[in-house]
């Protein structure tokens, strides 16, 4: 046989000889019994994007049975190769936390307590208390006249959770308000 | 052209390390560990030894290699690793008899084979192109008293510190530019494990916290990157076909496998941890989990020698 140096890419579709392991000698009942016991579990890794600002790094979300169990910046993402700043590194507590509110909470004026409310009675005050500000304080023309139907009395901070979609309906509704005054987290 | 060697004692080092700490967290697999924990070591310090790329750099087109074209097949001089064979007796004279005491029932072969390398009954060149998966030219088994499949064994056990050694050298020449196939960028091979490492980051702010995946070349153990949510085997990059399995006890090592193509790759999830340990020892304790893998349909990319448990 002779061997050329071309025979050896043959080498490539070859790979690894792979020998049976009974023929060895070896006592292999402890790790088959092993093997056999073990129980694994389905996991996920889904690419999605830090919410936190306008870099809008890349990030790898670990998923098991459709609850996240890691997040971490995507190293093939050529911006930040993997890396996250605080905020971002900390994704994973925004949403698996025992401290994350699940329902509304309202204070009294004067109050220092909490009290738990639902959606409706929420919105329903929220939508009150824009329109007796806005009925209050709207301003349709300035000092000298000029027609600006300005809002000033009303802020809105958009939050980091809001898609572009939601920060323009949201933004469309503001400016119909005459509202001038808002930004949004990621911003900031 | 050859880069200088860096490996051992390190490597041997890792090695011990490793089998050391897997002995203790999984006695099951203990007797592998004993089998093959002296082999890797051996292999270790042969790598240590053996020549490298000893020919001129060579030369690389940018653009080929960008499309694809690995090291060894843009050679002019042949297409493939240089010639080891005369090493390899050398060589066999300490590897033999380390595989005869780690695996008993082929002892009297590997001392047969030995014996057949020294009086010259079969010459290094065959046992090279034996160790490189080339067919025997004569029907039958070339030495007497060695099964086919033990000589294969030993023979590409041989070869495999002397490749991995000469692809040492050859990936330095390519460091630099980019690669994004799944086949080894030095001989083309298929991956038989990967391994997220975290970078290095000296940054005061942004740490890069996500380890980047790296395909390990189960003929010459080059590594390089890999797009990580995807599947080496088919490029299928929709999270809802693929799938980590991993066991509970063990959330460092997982088999990354593809629904849509039915392959697995082994990954050792390093970003974590604070000794990178010896990958071979690492894929040889991720045997159990390659074999749930295989019950649960998949096939790997390559294979490991002691994949057939």
């Amino acid at each position: 046989m002779s061997v050329s140096r071309r025979g050896f890419i043959k080498l490539l579709g070859a790979g690894t000889a792979c020998v049976g392991l009974s023929k060895l000698g070896l006592n292999l009942s402890p790790a088959q019994a092993y093997a056999a016991s073990l129980k694994t579990e389905g996991c996920k890794e889904i690419l999605s994007i830090c919410p936190f600002c306008s870099c809008c790094c890349n990030t790898i979300f670990s998923v098991r049975d459709g609850k996240i169990i890691s997040v971490e910046g995507d190293p093939d993402y050529p911006v930040s190769e993997g890396g996250l700043c605080a905020k971002g590194a900390a994704l994973l507590s925004m949403h698996v936390n025992k401290h994350r509110l699940e329902k509304p909470l309202y204070r009294a004026p004067g109050s220092t307590k909490w009290v738990e409310k639902d959606w409706k009675w929420t919105l329903e005050r929220i939508a009150r208390k824009v329109k007796e500000t806005r009925d209050r304080d709207f301003i349709a023309k300035d000092d000298k006249g000029r027609q600006v139907n300005r809002l000033e009395s009303m802020f809105q901070l958009g939050t980091s959770q809001m898609d572009n979609e939601e920060c323009a309906l949201s933004h469309q509704m503001l400016r119909g308000l005459g509202v001038v005054h808002m930004d949004h987290q990621a911003r900031i | 052209m050859q880069t200088q060697e860096v490996e051992p004692p390190e490597a041997l080092r890792s090695i011990e390390q490793t089998l050391s700490r897997a002995a203790t967290d999984i006695p099951a697999l203990a007797p592998l560990f004993e089998a093959f924990g002296p082999l890797l070591a051996e292999r270790a310090r042969l790598r240590a030894k053996a020549p490298g790329w000893t020919g001129p750099a060579l030369a690389i087109d940018p653009e080929r290699f960008g499309q694809g074209a690995f090291v060894l097949a843009q050679t002019q001089v042949g297409g493939g690793f240089e010639d080891m064979s005369a090493h390899l007796p050398e060589a066999a004279r300490t590897l033999l008899p380390v595989m005869a005491l780690s695996f008993p029932a082929i002892a009297a072969e590997l001392v047969a084979l030995g014996a057949a390398i020294e009086s010259g009954a079969l010459d290094p060149q065959t046992l090279a192109a034996i160790g490189f998966g080339e067919p025997v030219s004569t029907p039958g088994v070339p030495v007497a008293g060695v099964l086919e499949q033990t000589l294969n064994f030993a023979a590409s056990e041989l070869v495999r510190p002397f490749v991995e050694r000469q692809a040492q050298d050859l990936a330095a020449q390519v460091n630099d530019l980019p690669w994004h196939q799944a086949h080894c960028p030095v001989c083309g091979g298929a991956p038989n494990m990967s391994v997220l490492r975290r970078k290095d980051d000296e940054s005061e702010f942004i740490q890069a916290k996500g380890g980047r995946r790296y395909l390990r070349c189960a003929c010459c153990s080059t590594e390089w990157t890999y797009k990580r949510v995807s599947c080496p085997a088919c490029g299928c990059e929709e999270p809802d076909e693929l799938v980590n399995l991993r066991d509970p006890a063990r959330v460092h090592e997982r088999a990354d496998a593809c629904l849509r193509c039915k392959a697995f790759v082994l990954c050792l999830n390093g970003s974590e941890l604070i000794d990178m340990p010896d990958l071979d020892v690492a894929a040889l304790t991720m045997l159990p989990l390659e074999v749930q893998a295989r019950q649960q349909g998949y096939k790997p990319l390559a294979e490991h020698p002691w994949s057939s448990l």
